[in-house]
């Protein structure tokens, strides 16, 4: 009998372990987007009574649990809210591992392998603060558990709990739960252990923050990488600038949650308030795209910080 | 029963009893209750049997509950009653257990008694002086007699399950289903047996009310049974009335709001009650199939008004119909049963449903120990009850007051006549608010007004009351009696 790490798994190995130390670095490189922003801004950042009050629409709820989770054990800061988007990635590789060796794709198993790993590496799932990368992870895992045809009732659970990290994937965890019943051609079975179980947890998960959701979502425009990496200088500059003192912040709409959640990354509780009403000509810093530069003109402000995307401005007298 | 089940539903079962209970010996405070319910039962106290000469829609539905009431209330007063509508809402979660055990299935019993009874349209009908939890506890008990007397015939058992059907006619008219219900289980004698038992506990309420108004399903029918006290044409407009719900802004908002946030429709019967298009799997199952047929016409009711207690009667077979589907589901059973119960738990409701949903708010023990005064308790949640003292300076015995809404007419110990609940007091209302008129009111024995401040005629009445020639007697929260010079 040979050993079971032959060559081409210790290669496929060691492209997987590649595949997930990439995501790390970018999970802890890559600087806050507007969308993670967002989701910690909204609903990890406030209590559940806030949250409800609120009646924003969370499309991301196991994974605004998680990352609340992950906050309070290791502070705000871009990997803390990645996190379980990350320890999801793990179970990720594993099930792709697991589902290759199953098809028995001997020859072809470490690129089915390296293929399946690499597909979410594309779009950084991941390494990005919300429940896509989550979701994905457990739909592979009840892919797993059908295949496996040992804990069904883990197929329910696992595609419940992808629908609650992100509402987007209702329809396809669906579709894979009338595949399971069109393969397996188990009525009763697939009624009680995935049917059932499913619905129980997405009720469970679901039920409070989507009853209260009367509230449009707000759909911000994802920042770029560059803009990311501008946005973060700039608000360092501004962090500069406003030093200790008390100071009130209007932002762009794109802006405001990144710059929230840098305020809560650096604890910057002088930062009194971070608003969206550029408007208002009483606040000491504005920080706005390039785009809407017309937006503060003829105020005499400030120019403190200028690059391709954003700017920082500041009133003339300096705060007290 | 595994024993765990049998801890769980009775550590439940004895935390909601236990709020319930604070709650029913508090002074009554709930709106039907105080108002008709108990105004029945304490119009009949001080007339020494029914007040013949009193006629209100109210006053000529069957009365099975307010004869029960009237014996608590000859003991203890209002709470009283309400703890008589306890005992029916404490009941009915055993009765529920009772048929999962003796039909085989004891976990799915357990499961369902305490999705209904931590359900909070069932907790706070329950502590109100209110029919509901009677009419379904006895809907479920004649159920429960029918598959019982399905597997071993017994002409005695058709007898009480008749007697059972003709009581919950008496108790509401909606329960009345349950005579075609269980009629379709039975032939021959079995049909004879149960129609003699409906009859002895059903037929003194359509004999009063035949002899007594001319109509013997009074308040209702009366294009079939015109007389002198109600038109078919008011019978449709109330009942129209009740039909009426409030705008939403989709499908799934009503959903959300039956079952989640209970405030734009009265009352809720919590989240776990959203998994029911699982009950349809129930299907698969001999006993499933009984009990959605037994939900669905059940909850026929619930089509005709909108208040969300019509559905209370549903709820048991519902509930184990979804138990039913769920059983062979590992770990569903005892989660979505725990579910229910944690965030149907009065003070954990407080951080998710409407401010103003009709549900219990927590423990009473002060109003329930009386370290709080009974009068402070009714005067800070009924608006009637601040009149109580002057009413009953101003109105002599036996005088008659009339006003546009309903009152808590079981505090106040003269006869109120209500502008909708009678041809009388349609004529009162028409004559003031057309002709602007108090003659009718005094011509029809009305001698005082009690007048909302929302009503239409408040402000003119208050601004020219010489015009109407009427006196202000007194005012409080919005409310002033006037009399008629």
């Amino acid at each position: 009998m040979g050993s079971r790490y032959t060559i081409s798994t210790k290669l496929t190995l060691a492209c997987l372990s590649a595949i997930f130390a990439v995501q790390v670095y970018w999970a802890v490189t890559r600087p806050i987007g507007a969308g993670e922003a967002y989701l910690y801004d909204r609903f990890v950042r406030p209590t559940t009574r806030q949250v409800l009050a609120s009646e924003l629409l969370d499309r991301d709820v196991l994974y605004s649990l998680l990352e609340k989770r992950s906050v309070g054990l290791f502070h705000v800061s871009p990997f803390s809210v990645r996190l379980p988007s990350l320890l999801f990635g793990i179970f990720y590789l594993c099930s792709s591992w697991y589902l290759c060796s199953r098809w028995r794709l001997t020859r072809r198993f470490p690129v089915a392998v390296v293929v399946m790993g690499a597909i979410p590496l594309g779009w950084g799932w991941f390494a990005h603060a919300d429940g896509t990368g989550v979701a994905l992870a457990l739909c592979t895992g009840a892919i797993c558990f059908a295949v496996e045809r040992k804990h069904l009732n883990w197929i329910g659970l696992c595609l419940g709990l992808s629908i609650s990290a992100n509402v987007a994937f209702a329809i396809p965890a669906m579709v894979l739960a009338l595949l399971i019943l069109a393969v397996q051609r188990r009525w009763s079975e697939w009624c009680n252990q995935v049917v059932i179980p499913g619905a129980v947890v997405v009720l469970m998960v679901l039920v409070l923050p989507l009853s209260h959701a009367h509230s449009a979502a707000e759909d911000l425009p994802e920042l770029t990488q560059p803009q990311a990496a501008h946005l973060k200088s700039a608000l360092a500059a501004l962090r500069a600038s406003a030093g200790w003192n008390h100071v009130g912040i209007a932002a762009v709409p794109v802006t405001e949650p990144v710059a929230n959640f840098y305020r809560a990354q650096h604890r910057a509780t002088n930062w009194l308030h971070v608003g969206t009403d550029v408007a208002s000509e009483h606040l000491d810093y504005y920080l706005v795209s390039a785009a809407d530069e017309g937006r503060v003109a003829g105020r005499h402000l400030i120019v403190i910080y200028r690059d391709a995307d954003f700017l920082v401005l500041r009133r003339p007298v300096a705060p007290m | 029963m595994p024993t765990g089940w049998l801890i769980v539903f009775f550590v439940v079962f004895a935390a909601f009893f236990a709020c319930y209970l604070s709650n029913a010996v508090a002074p009554e405070i709930s709106p039907d209750g105080s108002s008709y319910h108990l105004g029945n039962v304490a119009r009949d106290w001080r007339h020494h049997g029914f007040d013949w000469s009193y006629h209100s829609i109210y006053s000529s539905l069957s009365q099975g509950m307010e004869m029960l009431f009237l014996v608590a209330f000859s003991i203890g007063r209002h709470p009283a009653a309400a703890m008589v509508h306890l005992a029916f809402q404490t009941v009915l979660p055993l009765l529920m257990l009772c048929y999962g055990r003796r039909f085989g299935f004891p976990r799915v019993g357990a499961f369902a008694g305490l999705l209904v009874y931590a359900c909070p349209v069932v907790g706070i009908a329950g502590i109100s002086a209110y029919n509901d939890l009677t009419v379904a506890t006895l809907i479920f008990a004649g159920f429960y007699l029918l598959q019982v007397n399905n597997e071993t015939y017994s002409f005695k058992l058709m007898v009480l399950i008749g007697l059972l059907c003709g009581f919950g006619y008496g108790v509401k008219y909606t329960a009345g289903l349950m005579l075609p219900f269980a009629a379709g289980w039975s032939r021959g004698r079995r049909l004879l047996a149960l129609c003699l038992g409906a009859a002895v506990t059903a037929g003194p309420w359509v004999v009063r009310n035949w002899v007594w108004l001319g109509n013997p399903a009074a308040p209702f029918l009366n294009s079939w049974f015109p007389n002198a006290y109600w038109t078919a044409a008011a019978e449709h407009q109330y009942l129209a009335g009740l039909r009426e719900y409030p705008a939403f802004q989709s499908h799934f908002d009503f959903v959300m709001q039956l079952t989640v946030l209970g405030g734009l429709v009265p009352g809720m019967i919590g989240p776990a009650f959203l998994l029911l298009p699982l009950a349809l799997l129930a299907l698969r199952y001999p006993q499933g199939r009984k009990l959605l047929l037994a939900g669905a016409i059940y909850s026929v009711p619930a089509f005709l008004n909108t208040e969300v207690r019509f559905l209370i009667p549903a709820l048991p077979f519902f509930a184990l119909a979804l138990g039913l589907a769920m059983e062979n589901s590992w770990g569903a059973l005892p989660a979505v049963a725990l579910f229910q119960s944690i965030l149907c738990w009065p003070t954990v409701m407080d951080s998710y449903c409407d401010r103003n949903a009709w549900r219990i708010r927590g423990f009473q023990m002060q109003a329930a120990l009386r370290p709080e005064t009974e009068s402070g308790y009714i005067a800070s949640h009924v608006g009637d009850y601040a009149l109580k003292d002057s009413i009953n300076q101003a109105v002599p015995v036996g005088g008659k007051i009339f006003s546009f809404a309903g009152r808590a007419a079981a505090y106040i110990d003269r006869d109120i006549v209500v502008g909708y609940e009678s041809l009388q007091g349609m004529r009162i209302q028409d004559a003031l608010q057309n002709a602007a008129s108090v003659r009718v009111a005094k011509s029809q024995g009305c001698d005082f007004l009690l007048v909302n401040d929302s009503d239409g005629v408040a402000a003119d009445m208050k601004q020219n009351q010489k015009k109407w020639g009427v006196t202000e007697l007194a005012k409080a929260n919005g409310i002033t009696l006037y009399h008629i010079d």
